[in-house]
């Protein structure tokens, strides 16, 4: 048997170290790890940097709580409610620096950290003011492909240092299934240099192997530590399990808006999952 | 009566769905996905509808907007999965025939910003950021662009090039813009006016632009109100009216 990796909250925290960078699992309001985000956010964690594709709901609480020295990612958005309210205050009064990427450059980049190759090709991006700032930072080159001579995006390799992946159910050891959208998390987990695993449902082998024609999304040779978080997505949804409280959401929205959201964690989210 | 800008908006984007299409949209596409919904349950289109939802559809039978594009909840007579990283590689390979990307800003030369008004440093506005919209702008056979019809919007020069039009043009890949009040071509020549929203004026919506000179085509059309047939199948997925409050009017 592998290592039993379950573990609560509070020691999984643990697995995190100040200055790390993470990423996380889902979009907006999707399948964000709410019950441990609120678990670093009490645990006084800092300087960290946040990696991600489509960020929402979950990327706003860590600026809101200022845990974030950097943050990356291709779209930070409350969609229909507006602008990514404590982001947009963070970057503007540069309390947090910001890399904006763009999707495609973010996959190739974990691509290339699942693979653990240096770099990966992307097409298309050439011409955008993104490529400046990239170079500067020493995230994207201009290179020539070594076959043809054109011109092509190197995204160096993204592996961060922790993956925070909610999903819906896991063993003890790891052995993951997501159901429904995936988004680019199982690149996420291979990518990452630890993985740790909130499930809906902490299931045995034997719930396994009884839909074993499902892909393990994650599985026991790549996890640090799984947690039993039911409801963990909240407020986002969890599809089919749970849909995303909108209500909650545009709530949040506004306190933010305002200056005032971690009031609004510390009312509905403290308590939640103690 | 006319129709609100927003519904004729719907059906400007949705008309360009042609039967066959792979058509995709990204988050924050509220009025996209009512595009798609309007090309399917009413004009009867037959294409793959795919998005950041990750559903696969081929004629839905009913669908439904919410707050967030990405909501799985909305269509609920899917294929499968396909993720967004093979939506991705689709594109790469210069197989998606058709998406829509919103814009804060789009110049003359379709250069579209949704980085920062302002500064990249230091913004006035830090916006959302475009998403997709600089990989996928120079690989999508066509693209149609949505904004508000706003001197703020349709500017002579972006403050930032988050995604670069000069490739599209050059190349002759259909790039159009849909404002609340026209239909605006791209081409090597400019922007054109192609077509205006019934009961507005030509002259009132080339110089309502913040820079953006607009020639006229040779023929300008009209887009003409919406049917109450055409209403319906809009009103069937946004029962709520989520998209009046777009603020496209």
């Amino acid at each position: 048997m592998p290592p039993d990796k379950l573990m609560n909250l509070s020691d999984a925290i643990d697995i995190i170290n100040n200055d790390d960078e993470i990423t996380i699992s889902g979009i907006t309001f999707f399948r964000n790890p709410i019950s441990f985000l609120t678990a670093i956010i009490k645990s006084g964690k800092k300087r960290l940097s946040f990696i991600d594709r489509e960020p929402g709901f979950g990327l706003d609480m860590l600026v809101a709580a200022k845990l974030l020295k950097r943050v990356r990612a291709a779209m930070a958005t409350f969609e229909h409610f507006g602008l990514s309210p404590s982001v947009r205050k963070g970057v503007e009064k540069h309390e947090v620096e910001y890399l904006e990427d763009t999707c495609g450059a973010v996959v190739a980049g974990l691509r290339a950290g699942a693979q653990g190759i240096p770099f990966m090709p992307v097409r298309g991006i050439l011409g955008s003011d993104l490529v400046r700032i990239h170079e500067k930072k020493g995230t994207w080159k201009v290179i020539n492909d070594p076959f043809t001579g054109e011109e092509i995006i190197a995204v160096k390799a993204i592996e961060p240092d922790v993956a925070i992946i909610h999903l819906h159910m896991a063993d003890r050891y790891g052995n993951a299934v997501i159901l429904g959208p995936r988004y680019e998390d199982e690149l996420k987990i291979k990518a990452a240099k630890k993985v740790i695993l909130t499930v809906e449902k902490l299931v045995n082998e034997e719930d396994l192997r009884k839909r074993n024609l499902e892909l393990l999304s994650a599985n026991s040779y790549r996890v640090e530590a799984v947690v039993s978080s039911p409801n963990g997505a909240w407020p986002t949804g969890m599809y089919p399990y749970y849909r995303p409280q909108y209500k909650a959401i545009k709530e949040y929205y506004y306190y933010a808006k305002n200056g005032n959201a971690l009031e609004w964690i510390e009312t509905n989210l403290y308590k939640r999952w103690s | 009566m006319p129709s609100r800008p927003t519904d004729m908006m719907i059906k400007c984007l949705g008309s360009f769905i042609k039967d066959g299409d792979y058509v995709f949209h990204g988050l924050n596409s509220i009025i996209p996905q009512l595009a798609m919904a309007y090309a399917s349950l009413y004009l009867r289109k037959d294409f793959i509808w795919h998005g950041v939802t990750e559903q696969f559809m081929i004629d839905p039978k009913s669908f439904k907007v919410y707050p967030s594009s990405g909501d799985p909840n909305s269509g609920k007579d899917h294929l499968g999965i396909v993720t967004m990283v093979d939506a991705f590689d689709i594109a790469s390979k210069g197989l998606m025939d058709l998406m829509y990307f919103g814009a804060a800003q789009i110049d003359e030369e379709a250069n579209i910003n949704l980085s920062v008004i302002g500064d990249y440093e230091n913004p006035r506005v830090r916006l959302p950021g475009g998403a997709a919209v600089a990989y996928l702008y120079p690989l999508v056979k066509r693209i149609i662009i949505w904004s508000r019809h706003d001197p703020r919007v349709l500017v002579k020069k972006v403050d930032f090039i988050t995604a670069s039009g000069r490739r599209r043009i050059e190349n002759s890949m259909e790039t159009l813009l849909c404002t609340n009040k026209a239909l605006i071509e791209f081409t090597k020549d400019g922007p054109i006016l192609r077509a205006i929203f019934e009961g507005l004026d030509v002259n009132d919506v080339i110089s309502s632009t913040g820079g953006m000179r607009i020639n006229l085509g040779s023929e300008v059309g009209v887009i003409s109100s919406l049917s109450s047939n055409e209403l319906e199948a809009i009103t069937s997925a946004d029962p709520d009216g989520l998209r009046y409050e777009e603020n496209y009017g």
